[in-house]
């Protein structure tokens, strides 16, 4: 019993002694000895996983969904044609892009098909675009660089009317909205080979 | 070049051991020709080291080993709440290229030619940008994933970083990266900034299958559309199978957060594919049965072969390396031995050998690797005498898939010089007479 009784004794000294360690120990580095009371790992694993995060409201989703696929799904309605862009492009586009398209600082709009197999080649719309709506996400998204996301709906039909018709793709007066848009059969359409995915377009 | 297939049993690597006896001439050292040696022989060697300058002022050494320092003498700087790099002339940089009107589109390449070991430091990993950095304010910013779930959620930065975490070393690499070696003649560049389009950090974050295991993949989600927060509104899709295997949301990098440039709050990191698919400054996964197939996975990122047809889809980084000192830029000063060394990663996961010629590729000595797990930079390592002779410094990667860097002719050949993208081609390294280095096809 004696024994017992001076190895708890020296079990309670330890403790001490070790505390004061501790306390002096965070002292030193600055850490609030209180954060040490809130568990280090919270179970994620189960079920109780579904607490994280927060269900999006239809609202939300509706506007998430942003993407236009190459068969025009998610086009907004709007229109505008060759005529009306052309204006609109010679102020936002012709200083980076050319006065036609044929590129300056930017790419160039158009291209020669013929020069696809020679160094460094146009990869110009017709030349080398697949599909006709990922002009207008394109540019709704990323154009002009300075103000992207600025364009109206109907400015942006313009601007892929008048481009369409820089590559002869479409006459001056052919009305683009979403239906239009989705119908051009792009001359390149065909010219990608799948590599370690397949596309199911 | 001369491209034949290798033959590492030519190579007799029995002979450092000979020359242990003291029995054989110093040439049984060499391991191929033109003066690669063993590894062993570079300690053991009583070939003198030679010395390597960049092309810059050199400071004279004085004679403060005969003195007591001046920094004995007094108390030291103060600490720092957050360290920065030596600074001191020469201290490395990433070069920027970028376009003169919108100035957030271009690059800035790691200067790996004055790095050394095999994770990048954070300030130094290279950039690819196409209309800016956004600054997103991580306490507003929330990750939607919605599309073919079963419950649509939102996470924010505290919901992400609660969840179960990994870590990985992972390279990314740019897809342009090395294009100019498509150019039909060699450019004049250092090593950084030819290669530079790919550094490596260790990425710590949340697997994305964790993310899709919480809002119930629907069967028919084939695809995970990323959208990012720039205002180039990149959107890139990723094929369900990589979502599910090894794909991260990745929140560190090297240990602290991840960098505003780097894809703040929070990127994806896909082990050994294409950059752009490292979607950064993520704001939507948009789960879905088709591609977006938007202007990044078209226009752009698709690789133009020499028929005119273009390949897409091409995700996984080939096999590539690069000798990073001596390299262009660098002189050597004296004769005597170097140690050759460089990187070598490959996408399809671990770096199985890498050789090293000094003849350009007539003959291969292997070269000894550090760090060579799965989708890390491997740094490899090998000891070269030079005695002021022409040379041609090579590297050639092989992976655990067997699959072996092509030269830069057999690239070349079967896919043209148009690709622009993918370039995994040797890159060679002309030593002159007079030290300096050149590119060379």
């Amino acid at each position: 019993m004696c024994t017992s009784a001076w190895s708890t004794a020296r079990a309670i000294l330890t403790m001490r002694i070790l505390t004061i360690i501790v306390f002096s120990v965070f002292a030193q580095t600055g850490i609030a000895s209180e954060n040490l009371d809130k568990p280090l790992i919270e179970d994620t694993h189960n079920s109780s996983s579904n607490i994280l995060g927060r269900p999006l409201s239809a609202t939300e989703i509706s506007a998430l969904d942003t993407h236009i696929f190459p068969d025009g799904k998610g086009l907004p309605e709007g229109s505008g044609d060759a005529t009306s862009g052309e204006s609109l492009y010679k102020s936002s586009c012709a200083s980076c892009h050319g006065s036609s398209g044929e590129g300056g600082s930017a790419i160039e709009l158009k291209g020669d098909r013929s020069l696809l197999n020679t160094e460094y080649p146009d990869k110009g719309i017709a030349v080398y675009w697949p599909y006709a709506p990922t002009l207008f996400a394109y540019i709704q998204r990323s154009m002009p660089p300075e103000k992207p996301y600025s364009f109206s709906n109907d400015e942006l039909y313009s601007l892929v009317a008048y481009v369409l018709h820089l590559n002869d793709l479409v006459d001056n007066a052919t009305l683009i909205n979403k239906q239009a848009l989705s119908a051009i059969n792009m001359p390149n359409r065909n010219g990608f080979t799948d590599i370690e995915a397949k596309s199911t377009w | 070049m001369d491209s034949r297939p290798h033959a590492p049993e030519n190579i007799d690597t029995d002979k450092t051991e000979e020359n242990k006896s003291g029995s054989r001439p110093v040439d049984a050292n060499y391991t191929a020709a033109n003066g690669l040696l063993s590894r062993r022989h570079f300690i053991s060697s009583s070939i003198g080291l030679g010395s390597l300058a960049l092309l810059q002022a050199q400071p004279g050494y004085g004679s403060q080993l005969t003195e007591p320092p001046p920094s004995w003498q007094k108390p030291g700087n103060a600490f720092s709440n957050y360290g920065q790099q030596t600074d001191r002339e020469g201290s490395p940089i990433r070069w920027i290229s970028n376009h003169p009107v919108a100035q957030g589109d271009g690059v800035s390449w790691t200067p790996h030619h004055q790095l050394e070991g095999t994770l990048t430091p954070n300030g130094l990993h290279f950039e690819r940008h196409h209309n800016g950095v956004p600054s997103i304010d991580e306490n507003t910013w929330e990750i939607a994933v919605h599309g073919l779930v079963r419950e649509a959620r939102a996470y924010s930065i505290q919901d992400l970083l609660r969840m179960p975490m990994t870590s990985k070393q992972c390279f990314i690499e740019c897809g342009g990266n090395s294009n100019a070696l498509w150019r039909n003649q060699p450019i004049q560049t250092t090593a950084g900034y030819m290669h530079g389009l790919m550094s490596s950090a260790e990425w710590t974050g949340v697997k994305l299958s964790t993310l899709l295991d919480y809002v119930g993949m629907d069967t028919n989600a084939s695809w995970v559309i990323a959208d990012a927060l720039d205002s180039a509104g990149v959107s890139i899709s990723i094929p369900i199978d990589k979502a599910l295997d090894d794909a991260m949301i990745a929140l560190y990098q090297n240990g602290e957060r991840v960098r505003e440039e780097q894809g703040f709050p929070a990127r994806l990191v896909l082990p050994g594919w294409e950059g752009i698919t490292h979607v950064k400054w993520l704001r939507s996964l948009t789960l879905t049965n088709k591609p977006l197939l938007s202007k990044y996975e078209t226009v752009s990122y698709t690789d133009l072969l020499a028929t005119g047809k273009a390949e897409r889809f091409s995700f996984e980084m080939g096999v590539k390396s690069f000798i990073t000192n001596p390299s262009p830029g660098f002189r050597l000063e004296s004769r005597g031995v170097y140690e050759i060394k460089g990187l070598a990663w490959t996408g399809a996961g671990k770096i199985k050998t890498v050789e090293v010629s000094a003849d350009g590729g007539s003959t291969w000595a292997t070269a000894a690797l550090e760090n060579t797990q799965a989708h890390a930079l491997t740094r490899f390592r090998i000891p070269w005498h030079w005695e002021g002779q022409p040379a041609q410094l090579v590297s050639r990667a092989t992976d655990e898939n067997g699959s072996v860097q092509p030269s830069r002719d057999a690239l070349v050949s079967s896919k043209g010089s148009n690709v622009y993208y993918h370039y995994n081609g040797m890159t060679l390294w002309g030593v002159n007479e007079d030290g300096s280095i050149r590119h060379v096809y």
